[in-house]
Order: structure tokens, then C-alpha cells, then sequence
């Protein structure tokens, strides 16, 4: 089947300062029709950078470099800023990571609603209040239609996200949906909350989703497929069973290690030590190698490639020409 | 809402006595002897101390005050030394000038500062930002009035004609010469204007145009155009509104030089008139005038504020003031 979005080999670099930094280098990533895919990493690996790069809203330092963002068969990179405008909200939709500044605090949300579906389901252009209502009821929201004409300020974290997801997901119907971190910034309660509606509204919607976090708990409850992402490099693929159960590249390994719960009480939690954006620029080698427990000398001399593995792909030398099962490979340390 | 104002216009009355206090006594600190002034250079000192007491100049300090306070809450501010006549009627009488000036400048600025601070925060980097940057910064750097007596220069002399680079007929009596009159001395007080209003909200421009909110209004395929003025500008108008009304200051205390320059019969060459001369009732008259002018356009800007901000609002509910926080 043809996939809804194909990113292929995409580069997006940074300039600060007049210093070039990638951000993305050359990841690929296909999402099919209704289909849920995570996207995990930590912060600054890249993740929300290749969302921006697909819908062409990164900041002014920004720019995609190389690649192709086939959408529906369409190359959005080189399409223009007119196609562009018709795929944002309409065929692409995002759920931002922050919704207590999403939405303009100085005008009412019943007009910010409006206004920011007018370009959407033109069936209905008017946006009666009726129609409103009936957004806000499929997100759970139906106790505050008669707060409408409140400012954004006056509703909780919760409620604003659910509000976004009604305008992004249910107001202007996309078929694929962009969730960049939408619980990061709610309580855990709330979170959950939020991965439920996420979830129904694919059973009901048939929307795909490309769920972007460094939670893995969450990526779990949603997604069908993962993809690992690693300073701006994807380092394993595979379906949510096998990358849990089965993670072939010591980073994800190491994530995995990193969630709370996973071990008994007495046995002391492995951290990670070091930050992804300590990389030089013109690093040469596996990325992941300063900071991996069983890199050898060519993990720092050559880039791996990803390449099939069983269940899907990884981008890791000592797999599984290293030999034999993951914790063997621990055993190295 | 009501309540605040209420505060406000009673917080507005402490800072008119306050002004009043001030310029009361830095009039009576002043070097000079405003009987002597009156009296010539051929006076005695007899004449002079029946001058003095005539003036009701007699007495210390602190009775003065206390006399001139009390006649001021009536409404009588006392008569000019020298023209006798009420401080009240004079003022009255210059005041259409200085307000039209001011009122006009503001209303010419406000508009065109906002206008091209917006256009250059939306097209940040661009050639017309630069043109923007560089020409608000000149225009705010020259000096009043330098400017002004740059265009009493090339209009009265070397394209005299034009427009007329003195005087003032009141709207009411010719129309159309009241805005001839106008055009000069309004240009001079609202160029920095421009430019003040201009800046600022260029910076808001270019802040709001990295919020969330715009981010999200572009993910939702909003026009550069809608992402501009409906998104961007409703919230850096806000910051731009408090310059707006910190600047009236300015403005007002532009309209002495640009009235001096310009031979504008209004509030500004009354006061400056006074002031050399001692007339010291005169003097706290207009200085209170223009402090209330000033008050009464900062209250005005201030309830603006609570128009375009709703989070202000709602602390005005709280009975909490802006100045609070």
C-alpha cells in the first residue's frame, strides 16, 4: 500500500551564530493510513524539528536541506507555499506540545475557533454555535460550550488541549494528524486523558497520527509502529511489540532502562549520562558511540546504516553481527 | 471597572496637588522679585513693598500656600500679576491651541507608528525593515526643535507660501486655515512619535510572531495576512499601548518648544511667558493644566488598556491596579 506520508532522507540544519547545526540528518520515516507511529527520542533529537520540516513551519534560522516529504505523492518541500497552505490543518493537522500558548490569549475562544477553522470543512462556513458544540461534545468538552466566550487563560491545561485537538482533529478533519509532545506539559492524569481521546479519535476517524515523545509509557498505550530517533538520526524502527519486548540498538535499550517502574525498588535505576547536543557537527561514526556501553572502534569510525532487522530496522554495528541476543551484548560492558 | 476609575480620578487629584505643592515652591525659590519686576527699575522701596503686599506676597511660605490652596479648591487660581486677569479665563482662553496640537499629533502618529511597526516586525530582515529601523531612528534622534526651526527656515524663506509657519486662527473661525496652521508643527511633534510607536511595535511584532499561538494559527493554514493582524498584532499592540501613553509626556512637553517656535498663541508660550516673568499664578495655572491634560490622557490610555488586554481586566476586577503588580 502506498504510504500517506514518505519522508525520505530528510536534512534540516539550524544557523546560530553563524554556525550551522543539523538537526535531522537524512531520516527517513513512512506513516500509512490510519496508522498510529511514534516518533521517541530524547529532547533535541530531531523529533519535532522533521514534523516542522513536513509542514514548512520552521522558525526563520531553519531549512530543510535535502530530502524528499512526499505527501499523498506530493513533494511538500518543493511544492511552494500555496500547496503548502492547503495541506496545513486540511490534510496535515498538529496538536501542539504547548496548549496553554497556543491559543491568542487576547481574543475570546469561540472566535479563535472560528477563525482558525475558516480555511476548513467549507460545508459549514459559517461555524454556528451549534457546529461548535458539537466539536466540543466529541472531545469530552461539553460542560464548557457556555464558557465560550471566555479568554484562553480562563481554562485549565487540559481543557485547552482537548480545545485543540477539537479544532486540529475533529474541526478540520485531516487525515493525518501531527502530535508533537501534546502531553508533555499536563499532569499525568491529564496525560492519560489526553492518550485516550487521541485513540478514540483514530478508531472513529480512521486519522493517522505520527505521535511525537520521549515517553515511552505513552508511545506504548498509542502507537503501532516506532520509530527511535537519536541526534537527528533514526536508529531503530520497528512495530511497538518488538522495539519494547525486543530493542535491538543500545539506545533504545538504554530508554527503556530509564523508565521508571521497569525495575524492582531495591536495585538502582541506570541513568544515561550525557546530553545528545554535545555532538560535534562533523562527527564521523555511529552517532550514539560516545555515550553506548559496547561501541568498539568502528561504532567510531563509520556511520551505520539501518537496515532490515527482524521486525524492522536498526542502525547499529554490533547488531547482530555482534552476536547473538541483546543481553549478550551487555555482558561486553 | 467603576471602581477603579474612581480611584484613578481621585489619584488623579493627589497628583495635581502635588504638582500645584512643587511648582508653588519652586516659584517662590526662584532668584528675582516679582514686585520689583513689576514695579520698573525706577521704583522705591516703598512702592515696591506696597507692590508686594498688593500682590499678597507678604507673609511666609506656608500661609501663602495655604491661602492659594483654599482659593484654588473654589475654583480661583488667582489673577496674573501683570495683566490682572483671571489665571482661570487665561488659560481657558490658550488652552484650544495646545489641545488641538496635542490631540491631532496623537492621532496622526498613533496610526501611521502602528502601521509600519507592523509591517516591519511581519517582514523582519527585509529592506522595508530596515528602511523603518533606520528611519524611525533618525527621525527620533533629531531634536524638536531643531527640526522646527529647520522647517520655519525652508518654508519661511526659501518656499515661503506653502504653508504658514506662524501663527494660529481657531478651527472654529476658518477651518481650512487651522489645518494649514496645523501642518508644521504637527509634523515636528509627531515624527518622534511615529518613530517611538513605530519601534515598539516592530519588537512586540517580531515576538509575537514566535508564540505558540502563531505557530499554531500557521498549522491551521491561517494567511500571512490573518497570521499578522488577527494573531500577531492584537497581542503586541499591547506593550506598544503603554509607550503610547508613557509618550504623551513627550508630546506634551513637545508642544512648549514647537508653540515657541511656531508663535502658537497656546498653553506653552503662556507658560514660558510667566515663568520669566514671575507670574507665578499664571505659572502653577498652566503647569497645572498641562499636568491634568497628562493625567486625564494616561487615565484614558490606561482604561484602553483593560479594553485590548483581558487578563488586565480581570485584575481591575480584582481591585488590583496595574501600577500593583
Amino acid at each position: 500500500m502506498e504510504p500517506l506520508l514518505e519522508v525520505d532522507s530528510l536534512r534540516t540544519t539550524y544557523r546560530r551564530q553563524g554556525r550551522t547545526r543539523t538537526a535531522v540528518r537524512d531520516a527517513s520515516f513512512v506513516v500509512h493510513a490510519g496508522e498510529v507511529v511514534g516518533i521517541v527520542g530524547e529532547s533535541g533529537s530531531g523529533k519535532s524539528t522533521a514534523l516542522m520540516s513536513v509542514l514548512g513551519l520552521l522558525p526563520p534560522n531553519a531549512e530543510v536541506v535535502s530530502g524528499r516529504l512526499l505527501f499523498d505523492g506530493v513533494d511538500l518541500r518543493t511544492a511552494g507555499e500555496a500547496v503548502l497552505r492547503s495541506v496545513r490543518g486540511r490534510e496535515i493537522g498538529l496538536v501542539p506540545q504547548r496548549p496553554m500558548t497556543s491559543l491568542s490569549p487576547v481574543t475570546r475562544v469561540r472566535r479563535q475557533i472560528r477563525r482558525l477553522l475558516r480555511h476548513h470543512r467549507s460545508e459549514d462556513p459559517a461555524r454556528s454555535d451549534a457546529t461548535i458544540a458539537d466539536l466540543l461534545h466529541r472531545v469530552g468538552l461539553g460542560g464548557v460550550t457556555g464558557r465560550l466566550d471566555n479568554y484562553p487563560h480562563q481554562f485549565s491545561g487540559g481543557q485547552l488541549q482537548r480545545l485543540l485537538i477539537a479544532i486540529a482533529a475533529v474541526g478540520a478533519r485531516p487525515r493525518l494528524l501531527f502530535a508533537d509532545e501534546p502531553t508533555t506539559t499536563l499532569d499525568p492524569t491529564v496525560a492519560a486523558q489526553i492518550l485516550r481521546l487521541l485513540r478514540d479519535l483514530r478508531d472513529e476517524l480512521g486519522l493517522a497520527i505520527v505521535f511525537v515523545s520521549h515517553d515511552l509509557r505513552s508511545v506504548a498505550q498509542l502507537c503501532d509502529r516506532v520509530y527511535v530517533m537519536y541526534a537527528g538520526d533514526i536508529v531503530e524502527e520497528g512495530d511497538v511489540r518488538s522495539i519494547f519486548d525486543e530493542p535491538r540498538h543500545p539506545y533504545t535499550r538504554a530508554l527503556l532502562d530509564s523508565i521508571p517502574g521497569r525495575h524492582t525498588p531495591l536495585e538502582p535505576m541506570p541513568v544515561l549520562a550525557g546530553s545528545v547536543s554535545s555532538l560535534p557537527e562533523d562527527r564521523r561514526g555511529c552517532s550514539f558511540a560516545p555515550r553506548c556501553a559496547i561501541a568498539v572502534e568502528v561504532c567510531h569510525e563509520n556511520t551505520p546504516e539501518l537496515l532490515p532487522a527482524a521486525g524492522g530496522q536498526v542502525a547499529c554495528h554490533r547488531y547482530p553481527a555482534g552476536g547473538g541476543t541483546p543481553s549478550d551484548l551487555g555482558e561486553d560492558r | 471597572m467603576a471602581g477603579y476609575v474612581v480611584r484613578r480620578v481621585i489619584g488623579s487629584f493627589v497628583v495635581l496637588l502635588a504638582v500645584a505643592t512643587l511648582v508653588f515652591v519652586l516659584v517662590d525659590f526662584a532668584p528675582g522679585d516679582p514686585a520689583r519686576i513689576y514695579a520698573g527699575a525706577d521704583a522705591t522701596e516703598e512702592d515696591v513693598a506696597a507692590i508686594r503686599t498688593l500682590m499678597g506676597l507678604d507673609g511666609s511660605l506656608p500661609e501663602r500656600y495655604l491661602t492659594y490652596l483654599s482659593n484654588a479648591i473654589t475654583g480661583d487660581l488667582g489673577q496674573s500679576i501683570f495683566t490682572g486677569r483671571d489665571v482661570l479665563t487665561e488659560v481657558v482662553e490658550r488652552a484650544p491651541a495646545t489641545l488641538e496640537l496635542a490631540i491631532v499629533a496623537l492621532i496622526v502618529a498613533t496610526p501611521i507608528g502602528i502601521a509600519l511597526g507592523r509591517l516591519a516586525g511581519a517582514r523582519y530582515g527585509s529592506k522595508l525593515d530596515t528602511a523603518v529601523r533606520v528611519g524611525t531612528l533618525v527621525s527620533f534622534s533629531i531634536p524638536g526643535f531643531w527640526l522646527a526651526l529647520l522647517l520655519l527656515f525652508l518654508f519661511g524663506l526659501y518656499l515661503p507660501g506653502i504653508v504658514p509657519t506662524g501663527g494660529w486662527v481657531p478651527l472654529t473661525e476658518d477651518p481650512w486655515g487651522n489645518v494649514q496652521h496645523m501642518i508644521l508643527p504637527v509634523l515636528v511633534l509627531a515624527l518622534p512619535y511615529v518613530a517611538m510607536i513605530a519601534r515598539t511595535l516592530r519588537v512586540s511584532m517580531l515576538d509575537a510572531l514566535g508564540r505558540d499561538y502563531v505557530m499554531f494559527a500557521r498549522a491551521m493554514s491561517l494567511s500571512p495576512r490573518e497570521v499578522n493582524g488577527q494573531v500577531a498584532l492584537p497581542n503586541a499592540i499591547i506593550p506598544t499601548a503603554t509607550v503610547i501613553g508613557l509618550a504623551l509626556a513627550y508630546l506634551i512637553g513637545g508642544t512648549v518648544i514647537v508653540e515657541v517656535v511656531f508663535t502658537i498663541p497656546g498653553i506653552g508660550q503662556l507658560m514660558i511667558d510667566s515663568f520669566e516673568k514671575q507670574d507665578f499664578p499664571l505659572a502653577i495655572g498652566c503647569t497645572l493644566f498641562i499636568a491634568l491634560f497628562c493625567v486625564v490622557l494616561n487615565l484614558v490610555v490606561d482604561l484602553l488598556y483593560a479594553v485590548i488586554n483581558p487578563r488586565v481586566r480581570e485584575l481591575y476586577r480584582q481591585r488590583v491596579s496595574v501600577r500593583d503588580l
